[in-house]
């Protein structure tokens, strides 16, 4: 546990010693809050759901952007070897990233708080709902890393760990959107809904947090964690 | 080597599949056992009791077709995401015996023809754009769909009620055992077949509905879920004591009371008095020996004298306004342009049971009064002058709930002959009834064929009541929802724009800020190092 600690601190510092996350958040803020702000005054409600709802087509490329660097980095410049000698478990270094990551999406999610402060300056917004969402967030987020985590194990290309990254969340999110459901074949359809990270993001997002969704994120999660640890020790028998 | 390998690359493989076959599991057992969590301030999401029961009782797939158009304006976006947002809640408690599907049907000409057959409309919109008004055609229906059965909410109107309408529209569809509705026949009143075809055609689709004669006494079935009594006349003692025991024994009862009795070709009516009164005022329902008159909102009504016909406002019909029908009741708050003719005030009993909720369902306006004694319904009369009387709002029908106490606690049972003192059905009498409500309209009048013909809106009200009450144990739970509108502020363009600037803007200077803060730190500290190394050199 400390050897975890230790590398998700030394991971969440080096987000924040480069420019590039000041870009990334900056960028994140800047797009999520205009998007937003389009329809709110059209719409003349005071409520976050335009927000949550485009949230997961905005973290479908942020995330796997955060996480892209992760390993691939390491396997480019060969340092996963020099880190993979030190006395410490693959699952600890799996984990330890994986949570350096995640409290960076934290923090960048915690900066969109501005936009609630301002909508309750507005009307009066039900904070339930909003909180709602934002646990909601945080877990869609949480599973896209682990997506992201995982993906950018297989390649020592960013580029490439990129657009998988993207191709395979978007893939998982997809599969339960209506028009997939649509042209689906009927037995397949509770398969396909209850498989999209998508179907499970809807009822959070708007304040109704149940326990098969929270179950669900969880699931995706621990297996693409667990994916990952394997795709790392893999390196022993490759 | 390799074989070492191999091994490992396989037992890898398969600790993959165990380690999904284990989520999979676990995943399914959650489906089953699973808990939800309503953070909203007025519980918006969160469905009745009964609608859960209901809806997890389902062991067939009952389909929900919402027929919606996708382009709606902007101000009902949010009953459209609020009508998905409730059909999702359904569809997490009824699971795969629930299948909602939209469509719109505006380009397909074979679903505009499906809509038509199913009752659903085309309805006209305004919208307001750029100050300007004009008007398109949306699809706004929802058809619950089971088996050949159907039932329809033509348009969504708002959100109050749409748990209780699609509640009652899958109970309906999907009901296992039909329910009975027991008709009192025989005391001289109009029958289901003559004067009341209308009103039991549309029970009839849902109900199965029996004759109840109680000439001979009672007891009424135990099968007869709802007694609908309309326009009863001299009730014997045994025919009341039967209906007593029925409500008694938690059965529910519909009442449509007539105050006066209409020679034919006669315009003066004799009061009249059922025996019903008695026993609806130890329930703590007081109908009045009167007549209610309306100045300002009623009906026109034709009369003909010799070969001229000629319709004219008359007071003694008294329109209900949407306003006067209690907004928070499920049975009439939709209801606009009910018609009561002839009508008796009923309102709750000054020494109504504690046990008895009493809603007033319907009332005239403020410009009403009474009239008692003799019955002048001339319509020619000049009724403005007439009103000396203080002018008020006056109860017209009302829904009481709860435990009733028996009108013959304590009495002797009555008998129907005195010479074969043949009891009137039961030994013992019950003296406190089950939970259960009771319906009482001051007018029966108003539910006949010509009526309905003429108020169609009387026919819904009629229909509504025996759901409301029959269907009652699974609905009446079922609260009427808060509009889900929480609008912003007025707020000026400009204000709008330095929101939005403030928005897109605000925080992100903040992070650029913190990030040359602390480039310049780490800079400094980096300089600082090295100047220090440079020295120790």
């Amino acid at each position: 546990m400390k050897n975890t600690w230790t590398i998700t601190r030394k991971e969440f510092r080096s987000y924040f010693d480069s420019p590039v996350a000041y870009i990334y958040i900056t960028f994140f803020l800047m797009l999520s809050s205009w998007l937003f702000l389009r329809g709110f005054f059209l719409v003349g409600q005071a409520s976050m759901r335009g927000f949550f709802g485009i949230l997961p087509w905005l973290l479908l490329f942020f995330v796997p952007a955060a996480t892209m660097r992760l390993w691939a980095e390491e396997k480019k410049l060969g340092t996963i070897e020099l880190l993979m000698t030190l006395p410490v478990k693959d699952h600890e270094v799996v984990l330890g990233k994986f949570l350096a990551s995640f409290f960076f999406l934290t923090v960048t999610l915690a900066l969109t708080f501005s936009l609630p402060i301002l909508i309750s300056v507005l009307g009066d917004p039900d904070g339930g709902a909003i909180w709602g969402g934002y646990i909601g967030a945080v877990l869609l987020g949480a599973s896209f890393l682990a997506i992201g985590l995982f993906v950018s194990s297989l390649t020592e290309n960013q580029i490439v760990a990129f657009i998988i990254g993207i191709t395979l969340i978007f893939a998982f999110f997809i599969v339960s959107e209506e028009f997939v459901l649509y042209n689906a074949p009927r037995p397949l359809v509770p398969i396909l809904k209850f498989l999209g990270l998508g179907a499970h993001y809807d009822s959070i997002g708007r304040g109704v947090i149940d326990s098969r969704d929270v179950i669900y994120y969880l699931s995706v999660i621990g297996f693409f964690l667990f994916l990952n640890i394997r795709s790392v020790e893999s390196r022993k028998w490759k | 080597m390799a074989g070492d390998r191999t091994r490992l690359g396989t037992s890898s493989l398969l600790l993959v599949g165990i380690v999904l076959a284990v989520l999979i599991v676990v995943n399914l057992l959650s489906v089953n056992r699973f808990a939800r969590i309503d953070l909203t301030e007025n519980k918006e999401y969160t469905l009745s009791e009964s609608t859960k029961r209901m809806l997890r009782g389902l062991d067939d797939v009952v389909s929900i077709k919402v027929y919606f158009s996708k382009n709606l304006p902007t101000y009902l976006v949010t009953l459209n995401q609020a009508v998905r947002d409730l059909l999702d809640e359904y569809q997490a408690y009824g699971k795969e015996n629930l299948l909602v599907e939209r469509e719109d049907p505006a380009d397909d000409p074979e679903l505009e023809q499906r809509c038509r057959v199913l009752g659903i409309p085309e309805v006209q919109l305004q919208i307001f754009e750029k100050d300007k008004a004009e008007v398109t055609n949306a699809y706004l229906g929802i058809a619950v769909l089971y088996e050949d059965r159907s039932e329809v909410i033509p348009v969504v109107q708002g959100m109050e009620n749409l748990e209780y309408d699609l509640t009652a529209a899958i109970l309906k569809v999907f009901r296992k055992e039909e329910k009975v509705v027991g008709f009192l026949v025989g005391s001289e009143g109009p029958t289901l077949e003559k004067g009341l075809a209308g009103v039991k055609g549309a029970l009839e689709r849902q109900y199965r509905v029996v004759p109840i004669d109680l000439a001979r006494g009672g007891p009424i079935s135990t099968d007869v879920h709802t007694l609908i009594v309309a326009s009863p006349k001299n009730l014997s003692d045994a025919a009341l004591y039967a209906i007593d025991q029925f409500v008694m024994r938690g059965g529910k009862l519909l009442a449509f009371l007539d105050p006066i009795e209409i020679p034919e070709g006669s315009i003066q009516a004799l009061a009249k008095r059922s025996g019903l009164e008695n026993l609806l005022e130890r329930y703590g329902i007081e109908v009045g020996a009167n007549l209610a008159l309306d100045a300002r909102s009623n009906a026109n009504a034709s009369f003909s004298q010799g070969f001229l016909m000629f319709s004219m406002p008359y007071p003694f019909w008294v329109r209900v306004l949407p306003e006067n029908a209690d907004p928070n009741h499920p049975m009439v708050n939709k209801l606009s342009g009910i018609v009561l003719p002839w009508t008796s005030t009923v309102c709750a009993a000054a020494d109504a049971p504690e046990t008895v909720l009493i809603d007033t369902l319907l009332m005239t306006s403020e410009f009403a009064w009474m009239k008692t004694g003799g019955y002048d319904l001339n319509p020619q009369q000049r009724f403005q002058d007439a009103p000396r009387e203080p002018q008020e709002k006056l109860p017209l029908a009302l829904a009481a709930s709860g435990i009733f106490p028996s009108f013959f606690e304590g009495k002797p049972i009555p008998t129907i002959d005195e010479t074969d003192g043949a009891a009137a059905g039961g030994s013992e009498t019950i003296s406190r009834s089950a939970e259960t409500q009771v319906v009482a309209v001051g007018s029966a009048n108003g539910f006949l064929d010509d009526m309905i013909g003429q108020f169609p809106a009387n026919r819904v009200f009629f229909q509504n009541a025996v759901d409301w009450l029959t269907l009652g144990d699974d609905l009446i739970a079922i609260r009427s929802r808060a509009a889900v509108d929480r609008p912003l502020r007025e707020i000026s363009e400009k204000g709008k724009a330095l929101a939005r600037f403030l928005a897109v803007f605000g925080v992100p200077i903040l992070v650029v800020l913190f990030g040359l803060v602390r480039f310049l730190r780490l800079r400094n500290r980096r300089a600082a190092a090295l100047a220090a190394e440079e020295r120790s050199a």
